[in-house]
């Protein structure tokens, strides 16, 4: 007889006088998920900008992007909603999500009686679990899907550049333009930024995928002076791109100049077949990257065009103002001759003026004005006639076009956009002593930031809250500048401040010259009167409707004469809406 | 399938309380759920924490049993395969009335994971009524409870009737399954 | 493991060698025709004995299937992969089970899923997973399982379409240049 077998059982009656092992859920205890447990989605509906990023990477195609409120800059309108029937709550979507908006709680349980309603949007639909987003699972910083940090831009030592015209930035080798492609997250946000509308996600992919060609061809679709814009363009894309709100935008401009930089002789690689001639001709005036844009694309489209210009070289503003050691000639150069081999004609050193424009209105099927803002503003105060008193856009084209401008040891620029640092940058690689007068502060500064910092890491003092005064004779030939010191005074909430004079306190520069540089405008003489007094105006530049059309019959303005933005993008987008405001013109007109 | 003695192609009768009786009936039958052990996909492993000392589901009336005749509720936990779905639809009919199903996971709601596969139905209840999904991937021993905490609050109040439904819709759900099940060889009504 | 391959090498053609991406697992691309030799060599004179898997991959634009003959040794604890392509318009090839006999299974599930005919297989044209299948078969990469899905199985957020947030941002901020 087994007497073990028989007793062995009994020993269980010792678990009679322990607790018991049971968790009473939910009765009398509630378990919470654990720290950073995955559990129901939450959703920051402010910070949230719908890039669609999370449903992008959804494998189980949980995520659909549906509209809430009406596109902005950067911002869809479009947001996540998440089916449960679908979610394996892998949370992915948390880990990518480039602003952090998308969150979990640590809520776990969700019973309903219909398969219908597993289906919702967080931050709209309330569900409930809403406060317990503190304990459930956020991005980590040690595992980022997301590479936040740019690629670093080489650049020639400050010291070293302040010398010499060479360009200050050396542009990215093919190992870090990969790299730096490969961050793009192709959300697309970034095209509501651009005027262009350039298809900024898919020549990046042709990038990170090596294929530079394909690139090139997706950048020509809508921007015939791409190494211009990916050299000095005011890169509006980079503010709006997803991946700015954690960390550095993608460095679209960079990435632009970098596959443009890896072809020397465009005319073999860009894919632009120009359709034979219709018989319509279009006339334009100004080379400037409005102009060219229209040129290239009208002919392309098959009409004939025909450039007028003054300078002796294409590119308007892109060649007289900005100063070499951003934009180099040949780069320019490469740019012009592929336009030019499509078949555009360029007349160089052809001014034109009201003659020669009624000729043009005659004999173009429609006329195209892009001349620019060439004049400088004036800063309305008293000796501002001074001979040492110079607009800066004179001295920088001057300078382009090879001349010599004698400014002195000593040099003030009155101004805070990107004119203003130009001109400093250059009066200091001419070998004075410069420094910039603004009368905002540093961060009101309309130039770009980056630009703002090579200025500051050339050793160029940036003096602010100044409103010039009066400009007087100086001692030993100079020229003084008078001045008063500004407080800036938030009238509104919301709005920029504005600088407002400090009475009483007076102080001055003692300077060899003094460059203004405070915006610029049109310079419309060359329009015969007649014409010009009928041409609707909207203060200074020309009203124009989105087809870039004037009320003049055949005649279509665009670029800065005719946009307040005053930047070569929005130029180039000028070009773009007038070919084809042009070409439907033209096609109705028969 | 006449000649089937095991089959029996009639359906069955609907008999009726008064309402005191139904919602005595009600009360009861909300104490105790027996659930027939059949898993069909990963769910079937959270199972056995919820009915063992753990979580202890015996506690509300929730405990296995071996056979679909005995049972009440029938558990599909996770996937479902065209091929499982048959044996699902046998093990359902097979039950008596009156009979709860309880859906786990995504993948009984909208096809979960497996939402592009050649073999697995995305919309369970289109095949069997399902009176209570719970969400998850998979969804943890607790949810269970809270789902079956809901099955019986839903018994109680007397609106758990996808019984009903699956019979006076039959022919509806029937189209559903012989549309998925090609070669239909089990009879019109199995119980 | 060099030895053994060495020693393949010398008495059957290998057209391509490569390492697996552990230590232990080594990839051998044989002609189809010595396949049988080579595995009946491997189990006899290598202590390969075990037969851990076969499988199948569909390289469409080639147009080609790979039968992959994974085999472990337990005196070595070393994998070896032997791998051969077969016409995809013609899927054929002669069964494994004179040397393995639990070949017969793996086979009839490739027969199911890629349609690749096992001759000398008996069981191969029963069902394995699947019931009653009438499409081409579904690991096929031509087979559009998604759309399959959701022809045959629904799909309860059929309404709601995938967008692509790109598109909407183009078109919204495009007023009418491009369209």
């Amino acid at each position: 007889m087994d007497i073990k077998g028989i007793l062995k059982p009994l020993t269980a009656w010792k678990r009679a006088f322990k607790p018991p092992h049971t968790i009473e859920v939910p009765n009398k205890v509630t378990r919470e998920g654990a720290e950073r447990y995955r559990g129901f989605h939450v959703n920051d509906m402010d910070k949230c900008i719908g890039c669609g990023t999370c449903a992008a990477i959804c494998e189980n195609e949980a995520i659909k992007m549906i509209p809430i409120n009406d596109p902005d800059k950067g911002n869809s309108g479009y947001r996540p909603r998440i089916d449960y029937g679908r979610c394996c709550w892998c949370a992915l979507c948390v880990d990518i999500c480039p602003t952090g908006s998308l969150e979990m709680t640590n809520e776990y349980t969700w019973v309903r009686e219909t398969g219908d309603e597993f289906i919702f949007t967080p931050g709209i639909d309330i569900i409930g679990h809403e406060d317990k987003k503190d304990k459930g699972f956020k991005k980590d910083d040690k595992l980022n899907f997301l590479h936040l940090e740019r690629v670093p831009m080489r650049e020639l030592d400050p010291k070293e550049r302040t010398q010499t015209f060479a360009e200050a930035v050396l542009g990215y080798s093919e190992e870090e333009a990969r790299a730096e492609a490969e961050r793009c997250v192709g959300c697309g946000l970034c095209i509501s930024g651009c005027p262009d509308r350039m298809h900024i996600p898919d020549y990046i992919r042709a990038i990170a995928e090596g294929n530079d060609q394909k690139s090139l061809n997706i950048i020509y679709e809508n921007n015939p002076l791409p190494e211009m814009c990916g050299k000095v363009c005011t890169r509006r894309c980079e503010f709006e791109c997803s991946l700015g709100h954690l960390g550095e935008p993608v460095a679209i401009r960079w990435l632009k100049r970098y596959v443009v930089e890896q072809f020397d002789d465009l005319k073999k690689y860009v894919d632009a077949k120009p359709e034979p001639l219709n018989g319509k001709k279009v006339g334009i005036i100004g080379a400037g990257p409005a102009g060219l844009t229209a040129a290239y694309y009208l002919r392309l489209k098959g009409y004939e065009t025909e450039i007028f210009e003054a300078a002796p070289k294409a590119g308007g503003m892109t060649f007289l103002g900005i100063p070499k050691y951003r934009f180099p000639i040949p780069s320019l150069d490469k740019q012009v001759e592929l336009i030019e081999s499509v078949g555009v004609k360029i007349n160089y050193n052809s001014p034109v003026d009201s003659k020669k424009f009624k000729k043009i209105y005659d004999k173009y099927d429609a006329v195209f004005i892009a001349t620019g803002a060439p004049k400088g503003m004036s800063m309305r105060i008293d000796g501002e006639d001074h001979p040492k008193v110079l607009a800066a856009i004179d001295f920088l084209k001057t300078i382009n076009l090879g001349g010599t401008v004698d400014i002195g040891k000593e040099v003030v620029v009155v101004g805070g956009g990107n004119v203003a640092i130009d001109a400093v940058r250059v009066s200091k690689r001419l070998g004075a002593n410069s420094y910039i007068a603004y009368r905002r502060r540093v961060v009101d500064m309309p130039a770009d930031e980056e630009e703002i910092e090579a200025t500051e890491a050339e050793g160029i003092p940036i003096y602010t809250q100044i409103i010039p005064l009066r400009v007087e004779d100086g001692p030993k030939g100079k020229v003084k500048l008078i001045y008063g010191k500004a407080k800036m005074v938030q009238e509104k909430e919301g709005a920029r401040p504005r600088p407002v004079l400090i009475e009483g306190k007076e102080y001055e520069y003692v300077v060899d010259s003094i460059i203004v540089a405070i915006g610029q405008r049109p310079d419309l003489d060359f329009i015969p009167e007649d014409i010009r007094n009928k041409l609707e105006m909207e203060k200074r530049i020309i009203k124009v409707d989105k087809r870039q059309m004037t009320n003049i019959d055949k005649v279509f303005a665009g670029g800065d004469l005719a946009n307040w933005t005053a930047d070569a993008i929005s130029a180039i987008a000028d070009g773009l809406r007038a070919v084809k405001g042009i070409e439907l013109y033209l096609s109705s007109k028969k | 399938m006449k000649d089937n003695k095991y089959f029996l192609d009639d359906r069955p009768e609907k008999i009726s309380y008064s309402e005191v009786w139904q919602k005595f009936f009600n009360w009861a039958r909300a104490k105790s759920l027996w659930v027939v052990a059949y898993g069909t996909g990963c769910g079937s492993i959270e199972i056995p924490p919820m009915v063992t000392s753990r979580f202890d589901a015996e506690r509300f009336g929730v405990s296995n049993v071996g056979t679909p005749r005995q049972a009440d509720v029938l558990i599909i936990s996770g996937y479902l395969a065209v091929k499982t779905l048959k044996r699902v639809i046998r093990v359902y009919e097979q039950m008596q009335s009156p009979k709860y199903v309880v859906g786990l996971g995504a993948c009984t709601v909208n096809g979960g994971m497996y939402y592009d596969s050649y073999n697995t139905v995305n919309l369970v209840d289109q095949y069997v009524p399902i009176d209570v999904f719970v969400a998850g991937c998979m969804p943890r021993p607790e949810a269970i409870l809270a789902g079956f905490a809901q099955l019986m609050k839903k018994i109680k109040e007397g609106r758990a009737d996808g019984w009903k439904q699956y019979l006076d819709n039959l022919d509806k759900y029937r189209k559903n399954q012989e549309k998925v099940i090609k070669n239909w060889k089990i009879p019109n009504y199995n119980w | 493991m060099e030895q053994t391959i060495k020693k393949l090498e010398n008495i059957f053609k290998i057209v391509k060698k490569e390492k697996g991406k552990r230590e232990n697992l080594n990839i051998l691309e044989v002609e189809k025709d010595s396949l049988h030799a080579v595995l009946s060599y491997l189990r006899d004179n290598e202590s390969f004995k075990h037969l851990a898997l076969v499988s199948c991959v569909d390289w469409i634009e080639d147009n080609k299937f790979q039968l992959s003959y994974i085999l472990w040794s337990y005196q070595r604890r070393v994998n070896l992969i032997i791998k051969i392509f077969i016409d995809r318009d013609k899927p054929e090839f002669k069964t494994i089970m004179n040397l393995f006999p639990q070949a017969e299974v793996y086979e009839r599930e490739i027969k199911e899923l890629y349609g690749v005919n096992f001759e000398g297989n008996p069981t191969q044209d029963e069902e394995f997973v699947l019931e009653d299948w009438d499409q081409i078969p579904p690991m096929r990469r031509d087979f559009d399982t998604l759309k399959y899905s959701n022809e045959m199985f629904g799909d309860r957020d059929s309404e709601v379409k995938k967008t692509n947030i790109r598109k909407i941002i183009s078109d919204y901020t495009d007023e009418w240049r491009r369209k």
